[in-house]
């Protein structure tokens, strides 16, 4: 292989060796078809050379090399096969002339050790110069493709190997339909061909690489630039003394003010307080970075934003720093709905406030009521009561029995009023006490309740089981109270009986939540009327059976629900009843009043 | 016993007819007087207004006292006779229909002697008003007169 010439050079060389070709007479030649030959071969590679020169595409120049070596060198077929190092053979990538699916087939691995490796083609790979078959059907390294090069009337052909990037080798072969076409300027100008192919390759390579690096680099500042100007976020790039040396169109847009006049002028003259503004970027070049800044910027229109800066140094190649990069997020749409909250915060404590106030006057209210009721109401009942009986007491011998009775009934009632007016008030104070929280013993309470029963009535028989140290939660005094209606419930329906047993336990609910019971063997009632045991004044039986204002369950069942939890009941007709409860452990239904917590200021 | 005087003052027209009664039932005979409001009830005790012509040292053996009256309420007039040097001393039972707690409380803070509820069941009402004769007039040592002369 020669080394690459200029196109000057090639065109002299050549025009050196026609005028010399005396001394290159080929042996058995006749010289008239030879310059002949030899002339249109030197226009044909003075063409490719030209083409060559120009550059262009590296496909259609294969083909167009080939054309021409065929069509105007009069060769009968050409081609040119690059190494296709993965498939580890020579690939053909252009062909003229007859070739009728020759090239195709023609199969030349690299790496020569087989046959097909060691052909001309093989060869001049492998030894990196031209090889010349004179006669493919004499020259026996050609063996494997002789009958199909006989078929397309190839008789001789010359394999011109060119370098391509990185040292790989390509290869020009080129065929003749005589033998022995290949001989000297033939050889010569067909190997400058080659030579010129490989350096245009070559040079074409380079350039391509330059090209594509370049492409490559405008790509990726198009795409940086691209980004930057796209960001929504306003970013700015300050020289270490303070000045604006790049933006982005947000900050255009935000500050108002042109790119041009931007760059240049002085990152803090575009805020509110410019003096925070210069301290924000010290303190990056102080520090390295700096995160949520707060600013606001006041653009040329008046209009402000507030922004929260993330800035931190960047520096060039040498580690140097070059200034501050600096991205605001606006902040504005977050800082006002902050001050919605909290407005929204101190409003709502405002109105609890209120609230509250209007709870205590109405609960005053309601016992200025009850007061005045328990007064009132009872005075007139003394009087019919007080008559009543001073009536009966006067008329004495001269009243007969049945108006002593509808005197009795008379008093009877204004007492029984009395009874329920005192109920009443009783009920109503329950629900306007404030609630304690504390550990209490039920058991305790329960047996306590059960001793004053026997006190008050000793000659009843009445065996009371308890679980010791039952606990709940809750206020002692109500939870008292509770109990003592229920055990006294307990205590009155079973006061029909020779023998009573009353249980005070602890079980569980459907839902598996701990449970308590007031548990008796007496009079029961009919589960059909369940639904109105724990209504105020609701009575299951008779007065005349048995006393009561019918208030005492409804007191339970307030109690309890003040406490966060529920009753219910289960009985039947003279097999006793079972009143259960639960207090939850945490959590109150009712916890007084709240208060309402500062609201979540924002943060430096 | 006779001239020892009992002040009733209420101001229902009803329950000044009951307690009347309820005291003649247990045969004590002493003088009531009875005082319609707070401000009469304090005229008497001072020998003022309406009761100008009485001679005020001449105090009640006991002064039975509602609370709800018009004008000057029962511990007002409370206050006042424990505010009163003369007065000071004088036995005060409360007897009201209340049994709320506040008033209670406030009887026994301001100087009440007693707090006794009235119930609508007028037997227990003799019941109590004996009681009280009974304690009041006859068991009870008052206080002796010369402590009124300031």
């Amino acid at each position: 292989m020669t080394r690459t010439k200029s196109r000057d050079e090639m065109t002299r060389s050549t025009t050196i060796r026609l005028a010399s070709r005396g001394s290159h007479a080929p042996s058995g030649r006749r010289r008239q078809p030879r310059v002949a030959t030899l002339e249109r071969l030197i226009r044909a590679m003075a063409e490719a050379n030209d083409l060559l020169h120009h550059g262009g595409d590296r496909p259609d120049l294969f083909d167009s090399i080939c054309t021409i070596v065929v069509e105007h060198a009069g060769f009968r077929m050409a081609w040119i096969g690059l190494p296709d190092q993965a498939a580890g053979e020579v690939r053909p990538v252009a062909v003229a002339g007859h070739d009728d699916g020759y090239v195709a087939a023609v199969k030349i691995p690299l790496g020569g050790t087989s046959a097909r490796g060691l052909g001309p083609t093989g060869r001049a790979l492998l030894k990196r110069t031209t090889q010349i078959t004179e006669d493919m059907e004499t020259d026996p390294s050609f063996a494997p493709w002789r009958e199909a090069a006989r078929d397309r009337g190839y008789r001789s052909s010359g394999v011109f190997p060119f370098a391509v990037d990185d040292g790989a080798l390509g290869v020009l072969n080129v065929y003749a339909a005589a033998p022995g076409a290949f001989a000297g300027e033939v050889i010569t100008l067909l190997e400058q061909l080659a030579d010129h192919l490989g350096h245009t390759l070559q040079v074409t390579h380079v350039d391509e690489v330059r090209r594509r690096a370049e492409s490559e680099m405008r790509r990726a500042l198009h795409y940086n630039r691209n980004l930057i100007e796209t960001s929504l976020d306003p970013l700015v790039t300050i020289s270490p003394d303070g000045k604006i040396t790049d933006v982005n169109e947000a900050t255009v847009e935000v500050t108002g003010v042109s790119r041009e006049r931007l760059i240049g002028s002085d990152f803090s003259e575009y805020f509110t307080e410019p003096e925070q503004a210069r301290e924000g970027y010290r303190a990056v070049l102080a520090r390295g970075e700096v995160r949520h800044y707060e600013l606001t910027i006041r653009s040329v229109s008046g209009r402000t934003t507030d922004v929260r800066y993330n800035a931190a140094v960047y520096r060039n190649e040498a580690g140097e720093i070059e200034g501050v990069f600096a991205a605001a997020r606006d902040v504005t749409e977050r800082n006002r709905a902050q001050e919605a909250l909290q407005q929204a915060y101190d409003e709502l404590e405002r109105r609890v406030e209120e609230r509250t106030a209007e709870l205590a006057r109405a609960n005053h209210e309601l016992e200025a009521f009850s007061y005045s009721v328990s007064h009132d109401l009872r005075a007139p009942l003394r009087a019919i009561d007080g008559f009543s009986q001073a009536l009966a007491e006067d008329l004495g011998p001269r009243l007969g029995d049945q108006e002593r009775v509808m005197l009795d009934r008379i008093r009877a009632n204004a007492q029984n009023m009395g009874q329920l007016i005192d109920d009443l008030l009783k009920l109503s104070r329950l629900t306007r006490t404030d609630l304690r929280h504390e550990r209490v013993d039920l058991s305790a309470l329960a047996r306590r309740a059960v001793a004053e029963l026997r006190l008050r009535e000793p000659g009843r028989d009445v065996e009371f089981v308890t679980t010791e140290g039952l606990e709940a939660e809750g206020d002692p005094q109500l939870l008292r109270v509770a109990l003592e209606n229920l055990l006294g419930n307990a205590w009155k329906f079973t006061g029909k009986q020779v023998r009573a047993r009353i249980e005070f336990g602890a079980t569980s609910d459907e839902r598996g939540d701990p449970a308590f019971f007031v548990r008796d063997d007496g009079v029961g009632f009919d589960m059909a009327y369940a639904g109105k045991l724990f209504g105020p004044f609701q009575r299951l039986h008779s007065r005349r059976d048995f006393e009561g204002s019918g208030i005492g369950l409804a007191t339970v069942q307030r109690i309890v629900q003040r406490h966060g939890g529920r009753v219910w009941a289960e009985g039947s007709p003279n097999k006793g009843a079972s009143f259960y409860f639960v207090l939850p452990p945490s959590g109150f239904g009712d916890r007084g009043r709240k208060t309402t917590d500062g609201a979540p200021r924002s943060e430096a | 016993m006779t001239d020892k005087v009992i002040l009733l003052v209420e101001d229902n027209p009803d329950d000044q007819i009951l307690t009347l009664r309820a005291l003649k039932e247990n045969n004590i005979a002493n003088r009531v007087v009875i005082a319609e409001d707070g401000v009469e009830a304090l005229d008497y005790l001072r020998g003022t207004g309406k009761f100008s012509e009485r001679e005020a040292d001449d105090l009640p053996a006991v002064v039975l006292l509602d609370l709800k009256l018009p004008r000057v309420d029962g511990l007002e007039v409370l206050r006042a006779i424990r505010g009163d040097e003369r007065t000071r001393l004088l036995p005060v039972v409360i007897l009201t229909s209340s049994k709320e707690e506040q008033d209670v409380l406030n009887g026994y803070r301001l100087g009440a002697n007693s707090y006794v509820r009235k119930p609508v069941d007028f037997v227990q009402f003799v019941e109590a008003v004996k009681q009280l004769g009974l304690y009041w007039l006859v068991i009870n040592e008052g206080p002796p007169a010369s402590a009124r002369v300031t």
